[in-house]
């Protein structure tokens, strides 16, 4: 053994004992409960064969067809307001590069709450079509569904793909366009192959939100694997079935996501040039223009303002509920801000992982599995923990037990989503800098909390945004793991909407986007102001 | 970035302006050593507060509530086990009683109070649970199409003339599933069947839905026929919103069977769980659910009848509706017919 060897050994033990060996492991949490379902599933349940003989593949199916048909939507919008808002002058261009978030701030199930009675029959929109109402699908359809997900998860692909179109090299483009590409040309041949990457990661997104959805198939009454999930467990009190179904719907998210990764790694950096000019917008016709003004606009009008509107109308019809809610702002504050801690927590350990390279990069992948575990499987994994012979005597799932047992969830489901800003904000830290650090004697623990962590602290704000925002939405796992005295807006929602009460359902619904716009409204301004040579 | 940083602060000011506002589960009672009580309930309408503030300030108990839908609190209370905080569970429908009670999650309470107040074919004969208000499950119409005497009894909708206007929910709904089961015992599981089959076959369209989509199908015209819990047109008939008011209006509801066993009915009730901590303040509770100011309360909540029999109520919607007769079913059998029921709807191809 040389010395050198023999002294990068004695580092790497000294870091070892230093603590990365905690940021490992608080990497690692968000895989416990998702081993868990794993374990669970194991032993065969009564009601298994049932499932298996006649509900099976109407839940595959019905999951293909709504993720198949969602990502669909939301890649076409998504892409399609993406080009227009970044690439061409069109009327308004400036509001509705920022507006076209909107729609991130509503839950899908809200949307979901929405839709379904505007499309219901003797509705308004029935009422407005007169004969072509027929034409209409159901009010609580597929159909409808993969409606209300395209509208309200398309911002995914539109947040992305506006990124990849603006950080493309505009000399690229105008060199095709010399070549003698014709604007569609240029787009199709050029923009789009370019960006396919980041089209790509949020269509998977999107699916990934529309397999873990509960709230919107639970109230449309959909066969997903998701709704089997809850089904098997509570209508059957099959916990080894349910947890069967939902490692299928994890094995199916995880597929998803090497699909991603996969497209990701395929991304040629190199096929741009890195000369930087700002954007000359392509002037469209006076018709064309409009044209793409009414479609930006209608996008932001049926996605946002139609269904708010109508909860409004609706809220206000019924007057505020009779129950208070104040102290569910309180529990979902509480919730949703002990939640972003851990999540947090572990975003910062998964994104310093990811930086240290070697086996910190197996270990940053973690936090991925956690969010593409939908929130019923979560809460499964965390109960199935919980319920562990030995462990229930000491926690339960009573007062501290059970908000410990929220936190683990939430924590599991989100860390991913503030781990992608953190990523990015220690991105902005270079090796000279480190080096620099590293030459004047500080240890990788000294460097992370002195130089990393300050850098990166603006990213790790929107970061705790986002996850706060995300927490405060989460319907199934809140559902089933809260503690007593612990009703969130998400929760008064679901109870109302389920109990045939739309207009008081609105209330809690309305105040969720409200206090989730501030957020989507900064993490907008913060990727209008992130373009390279602007 | 100026920008930025002031919509950060907006949104930060106004999240610690939300949290400030309200600190959950510190509900500060002004006797607390009065001890607690854990209520696991199943209902959740807005006036259940009024209950729940009543029993407090008369008692100085407090109470912690959870309210989850009726399979989502079993299977909770199971997972929990021995450990269960829960003292009291309050469930809807005779069905979903069954449910728990076949999983062992209730004791039995003997009362003299609850057995003197609550008729006999509304409650569990050992005491494991309570029936405290009454739903009936009636046939909503068209005023406009359908006259009162075509659906006098739940046989009618089998009737060729409904061919095509009937609408309805899910089958695997409880509601359904409790009507399906106290049909099996009144007339027999072949031809309970049979009513199925002739329901299916007038269908409009495919089972969807809940009972107030299919009242407001029934006032657009779509369908002429409904079964429905009678206090989903009551809500609507008191609504605040013209629209659901116009609903209302244009919906008879029929209380079928009145020369044969009486309209079905089932229950909102209550029990003591398995495991109670404060199982002294669990059963205060459940007496005083008997109450009339209790009983009262519970009737206005949701519109639903009160148990005990003489109890004085307010309610314009509730008196404007016709005394009926009631099925006097017991309504254990409800849950002891539930599978048999399921089976019936599946072979009759109700969805």
């Amino acid at each position: 053994m040389t010395g050198k060897a023999a002294r990068s050994d004695a580092y790497f033990l000294r870091d070892w004992a230093s603590g990365k060996l905690a940021i490992f492991a608080f990497a690692l949490v968000p895989i416990i409960p998702v081993l868990a379902i794993f374990l669970a599933a194991a032993p065969t349940g009564p009601a298994w064969n049932h499932v298996l003989d006649t509900l099976i593949w109407d839940y595959i199916f019905g999951t293909i067809t709504l993720v198949v048909g969602g990502v669909v939507g939301v890649t076409l919008i998504g892409v399609a307001a993406a080009w227009l808002v970044t690439m061409c002058q069109i009327p308004g261009r400036a509001i509705f590069e920022w507006a076209l978030v909107l729609p991130l701030a509503v839950p899908v199930y809200v949307a979901g709450y929405a839709w379904a009675d505007l499309l219901a029959i003797g509705g308004p929109i029935r009422d407005l079509a007169g004969p072509l109402a027929s034409l209409l699908p159901d009010a609580r359809s597929p159909e409808t569904a993969i409606f209300v997900y395209t509208t309200i998860l398309f911002p995914y692909v539109y947040i992305a793909s506006r990124a990849a179109f603006a950080s493309q090299s505009i000399c690229v483009l105008e060199a095709s366009r010399v070549l003698g590409a014709s604007a569609w040309g240029a787009f199709f041949r050029v923009g789009l192959p370019l960006a396919r990457p980041a089209i790509v990661a949020g269509a998977a997104l999107a699916g990934l939100e529309i397999a873990a959805d509960f709230g919107l198939a639970d109230h449309f009454g959909l066969q997903t694997l998701g709704i089997g999930v809850f089904r098997a467990w509570f209508s059957s009190g099959d916990l080894a079935t349910a947890a069967r179904l939902a490692s299928l719907l994890m094995l199916g998210a995880l597929i998803l996501l090497a699909v991603e990764k996969t497209a990701q790694a395929d991304t040629r950096p190199g096929g741009t040039s890195t000369r930087w000019r700002a954007i000359s917008r392509l002037k469209l016709g006076t018709l064309e223009g409009l044209l793409a003004a009414l479609f930006c606009g209608g996008v932001l009008f049926i996605s946002f303002a139609l269904p708010l509107w109508h909860l409004f109308g609706l809220a206000l019809i019924h007057g505020f509920p009779a129950r208070d809610l104040f102290n569910p702002i309180g529990a979902t504050t509480l919730l949703a801000g002990l939640g972003s801690i851990g999540a947090l927590v572990v975003a910062a350990a998964a994104a310093w992982l990811a930086k240290q390279g070697q086996s910190g990069t197996v270990a940053s992948q973690v936090p991925i599995i956690g969010y593409a575990a939908p929130g019923a499987v979560v809460a499964l994994g965390v109960l199935a923990l919980w319920t562990l012979p030995g462990l229930s005597q000491f926690v339960g799932l009573s007062g501290g037990g059970a908000i410990l047992a929220l936190a683990l969830a939430y924590t599991t489901r989100f860390a991913a989503a503030g781990q992608g800003p953190f990523e990015a904000g220690l991105s902005m830290i270079t090796p000279s800098v480190s080096r620099a650090a590293s030459s004047l004697g500080a240890g990788p623990l000294r460097r992370f909390f002195q130089i990393d962590l300050p850098i990166a602290a603006p990213a790790a704000f929107a970061a705790a945004l986002l996850v706060f925002v995300e927490a405060m939405k989460e319907l199934p796992a809140t559902l089933i793991l809260r503690p007593l005295n612990f009703d969130t807006l998400a929760i008064r929602a679901h109870a109302y909407a389920a109990d045939e009460r739309l207009g008081a359902a609105a209330w809690p619904s309305l105040l969720i986007i409200l206090v989730s716009l501030g957020p989507v409204l900064l993490l907008s301004s913060r990727l209008s102001a992130s373009r390279a040579g602007s | 970035m100026i920008r930025s940083i002031l919509t950060a602060g907006i949104s930060l000011v106004a999240l610690l302006g939300l949290a400030a506002c309200s600190s959950p589960a510190t509900q500060s009672s002004p006797a607390a050593s009065k001890g607690e009580l854990n209520l696991y309930s199943a209902r959740h309408y807005d006036a259940d507060e009024q209950l729940y503030a009543l029993f407090e300030k008369e008692t100085g108990i407090t109470l912690n509530r959870i309210e989850l839908s009726g399979d989502q609190l079993i299977a909770r209370m199971v997972a929990e086990g021995a450990q269960s905080p829960a003292d009291v569970v309050l469930v809807v429908d005779a069905g979903v009683m069954w449910r728990a009670k076949e999983k062992g999650l209730f004791q039995p309470l003997v009362s003299e109070t609850l057995s003197k107040a609550i008729p006999e074919h509304l409650r569990e004969p050992t005491g494991l649970w309570y029936g405290f208000a009454k739903r009936a499950r009636v046939i909503a119409y068209s005023t406009e199409r359908v006259k009162p005497d075509q659906v006098l009894t739940y046989a009618s909708l089998t009737d060729p003339s409904f061919k095509g206007k009937i609408c309805q929910r899910a089958s695997s709904n409880i509601y359904n599933l409790s009507l399906m089961a106290a049909l099996i015992d009144h007339i027999g599981q072949e031809a309970a069947l049979n009513w199925a089959k002739g329901v299916v076959g007038n269908f409009k369209r495919p089972a969807q839905g809940n009972d107030t989509d299919n009242l407001k199908a029934i006032a657009a015209g779509e369908c002429d026929v409904t079964l429905s819990n009678h206090y989903y047109w009551a809500r609507l008939k008191g609504s605040q919103n013209a629209d659901d008011q116009a609903v209302a209006a244009k919906v008879g509801l029929s209380f079928p069977d009145q020369a044969g066993v009486g309209t079905h009915i089932n229950i909102s009730g209550g029990a003591l769980a398995a495991h109670a901590p404060n199982k002294e303040n669990a059963i205060k509770f459940l007496e005083f659910l008997a109450t009339p100011e209790a009983q009262a309360i519970l009737a206005n909540a949701n519109n639903e009848f009160p148990a005990v029999v003489g109890t004085v109520t307010d309610n314009p919607v509730l008196k404007g509706l016709p005394s009926f007769k009631e099925d006097n079913i017991s309504l254990t059998l409800l849950g002891e017919n539930q599978a048999k029921a399921q089976e019936a709807y599946d072979k009759a191809g109700w969805k």
